[in-house]
């Protein structure tokens, strides 16, 4: 059966100016299998919201592809969109910017459900209670404003909205970065429990790739715009093949102490490079701690670096997170 | 010309050292008063204001009765100024209501759709901008002739730019809020999300907006029934009272007082509203 979800050879330019561009995205292949969750992991810059937004077809690649369930949607404009929009949501990283603060929870709720579901006022309504309830709320939020409510409850009022007109594919973009860390738990077994029990489609990006392999079965790293290793979670976490997610697993502390104390990390020189002038060759070589001379020359392709795990490195597997 | 006049009449008019809550205060207050003389009406005074008696003629305020004096055809100058309440209101509000809503879609859409719509779009606002409103009133009421449904009309049309101006620029920053991509997740069509997020968005903004167009648009019809182009005549207005009242200015003053306190006040509440709409919304107020 075809992936959910899947870009190919995508690449996605913001114009900064006359003739300056910045290619957020470059040359990524990234397939959803049905009913997969799957991790996108990689520092601020790297591209891990513009590949969220595109694959919602929310912004136009300069190239590239963007398939959904097996249709080519990648110039569709948004009228034909429309229809589709229902079965891909998304969860928002601010659940302050992105609930409307004029408008009651409620109708946040039953709004998409009369437009696309054609439900009267008191089904649409009874809907959105059922929906507070699943996300964790009393029935009564449904009257409050978003301003009435805390950045835990909102975020939950977010993942309410997009489960109204029950997805296939949810992705869900930093949704608890800008929570509180007690809330954090809290909103990621959320969604890890929607997705089981609706059988949903995950794309969950994520800087924080201890949390994000906890509830998926794959993880994709992004670095400056382009796919540097993607396998099953467990794996990547364990034995990551890229040097670049050695040093995002080692940069995790491990909750003991005394062990985090002796621990050897790994530490990145420098700032990462930027997007507007990648390095040549393999983008990660200026802060590689194993980089030698063909780096600088030659792009790695991502290719297998153990069954079913891939990485983008000359030397894939050579370092390890102490 | 007619916004420039009304933009030097504000200026002029515009109490200095008022901050928030007082300027909503004397707005209120102003508004109360309009309020109260535009539901009351001629009533208040107790005379017909379209009763001519010849024998009653530049009766000075207090003589038989009149308490603000008649005018050269022994009409009762108070119940003609309260009657131009009503007139003056009408006015405005209907010439407001078509202003904002043809400038807020003209906006919107150009704020909405890029590419060449919004080009087209925000061309027709620059030239309408630059327009001699004046003279194309007075062309088209030449020709349409006086009469309440032209004046607002006409009027409508020369208060659209104000409207279309400010919702452009605003709905420039509003379409990148967050909550308007997700209502175009959601898989809502353009109406629902320029009417609905984007739309509650600008109330503020359009409400700051109206309350000075709603001036401008008092001191343009004043204006016009000044130059006779506008109510028609024999309507209590208070631009055609002003008018009338010139050749008696040394003789019966009181003709004079009674509808320029009027307009003064009209002028100076919505004023006063508007500035504290817009100190209150924060920079919401950029409608000059």
């Amino acid at each position: 059966m075809s992936p959910l979800a899947e870009v190919r050879g995508l690449v996605v330019r913001f114009r900064l100016g006359p003739g300056r561009h910045l290619t957020a995205l470059d040359g990524v292949d990234l397939a959803l299998p049905r009913g997969a969750a799957l991790a996108l992991v990689g520092e601020s810059g790297s591209g891990k919201s513009t590949l969220g937004l595109t694959l919602l077809r929310a912004l136009r690649p300069a190239a590239g592809r963007v398939l959904f369930d097996g249709m080519d949607v990648t110039d569709w404009d948004e009228r034909r969109l429309r229809p589709l929009r229902p079965r891909m949501q998304l969860v928002f990283q601010d659940p302050y910017a992105s609930l409307d603060p004029h408008l009651a929870v409620g109708r946040a709720l039953t709004e998409p459900l009369r437009v696309h579901r054609g439900l009267g006022r008191a089904d649409a309504a009874a809907r959105a209670a059922e929906l507070l309830e699943t996300v964790g709320l009393p029935a009564g939020t449904a009257a409050r404003r978003p301003h009435q409510l805390s950045g835990g409850q909102r975020q939950r009022v977010g993942i309410a909205r997009a489960l109204a007109l029950e997805p296939d594919l949810l992705v869900a973009d930093e949704p608890v970065s800008a929570l509180d860390v007690a809330t954090r738990a809290q909103i990621v077994a959320l969604l890890d429990e929607v997705r089981q029990a609706r059988r949903l489609t995950l794309l969950l990006i994520a800087h924080d790739l201890a949390l994000a392999s906890q509830v998926s079965d794959r993880v994709a790293v992004l670095h400056l715009g382009q796919v540097v290793e993607e396998g099953p979670a467990a794996d990547v976490v364990r034995r990551p093949q890229h040097p670049y997610t050695a040093a995002l697993v080692s940069a995790t502390p491990d909750p003991d102490p005394r062990i985090e104390r002796g621990r050897s990390r790994i530490v990145l020189r420098g700032e990462p490079p930027s997007p507007l002038a990648p390095p040549p060759g393999c983008r990660f070589h200026p802060r590689c701690p194993i980089a030698r001379d063909v780096c600088a020359r030659a792009a790695p392709p991502l290719r297998e670096a153990r069954p079913g795990q891939r990485a983008a490195c000359h030397f894939a597997g050579e370092l390890a997170p102490g | 010309m007619i916004a420039q006049d009304a933009g030097l009449s504000r200026r002029l008019l515009r109490a200095p050292r008022l901050r928030g809550p007082g300027l909503l205060l004397a707005g209120g207050l102003g508004l109360a008063v309009i309020v109260v003389c535009t539901l009351a009406g001629p009533a208040l005074a107790g005379f017909d204001p379209g009763h001519v008696a010849t024998a009653d003629r530049l009766l000075p305020p207090g003589a038989g009765g009149h308490r603000l004096g008649t005018d050269q055809l022994g009409r009762d100058v108070l119940a003609r100024t309260l009657a131009g309440f009503r007139w003056s209101l009408a006015v405005a509000l209907g010439a407001s209501l078509i202003g904002a809503g043809l400038g807020t879609a003209v906006g919107l859409a150009a704020g909405w759709y890029e590419g060449w719509p919004r080009a087209v779009l925000s061309r027709a606002i620059e030239t309408a901008i630059a327009f001699p409103y004046l003279v194309l009133t007075l062309a088209v009421i030449a020709v349409a002739g006086h009469g309440f449904w032209a004046l607002v009309v006409v009027l409508g049309l020369v208060s659209w730019v104000t409207f279309a101006r400010v919702v452009l620029a605003e709905s420039l920053v509003v379409r990148r809020r967050e909550y308007v991509l997700a209502a175009r997740l959601l898989g809502l069509g353009d109406a629902r999300v320029l009417l609905g997020p984007v739309l509650r968005a600008l109330r503020p903004t359009l409400l700051v907006v109206a309350a000075f167009a709603f001036a401008d648009l008092l001191v343009a019809e004043a204006s016009l029934s000044f130059l006779g182009v506008g109510a028609p005549l024999g309507t209590p207005s208070w631009g055609s009272m002003l008018a009338e009242s010139r050749a008696y200015v040394f003789t019966a003053p009181w003709l004079l007082y009674a509808p320029a306190a009027a307009v003064v006040l009209a002028v100076l509440t919505a004023n006063l509203l508007g500035d504290g709409l817009a100190q209150r919304w924060g920079g919401a107020g950029r409608a000059e």
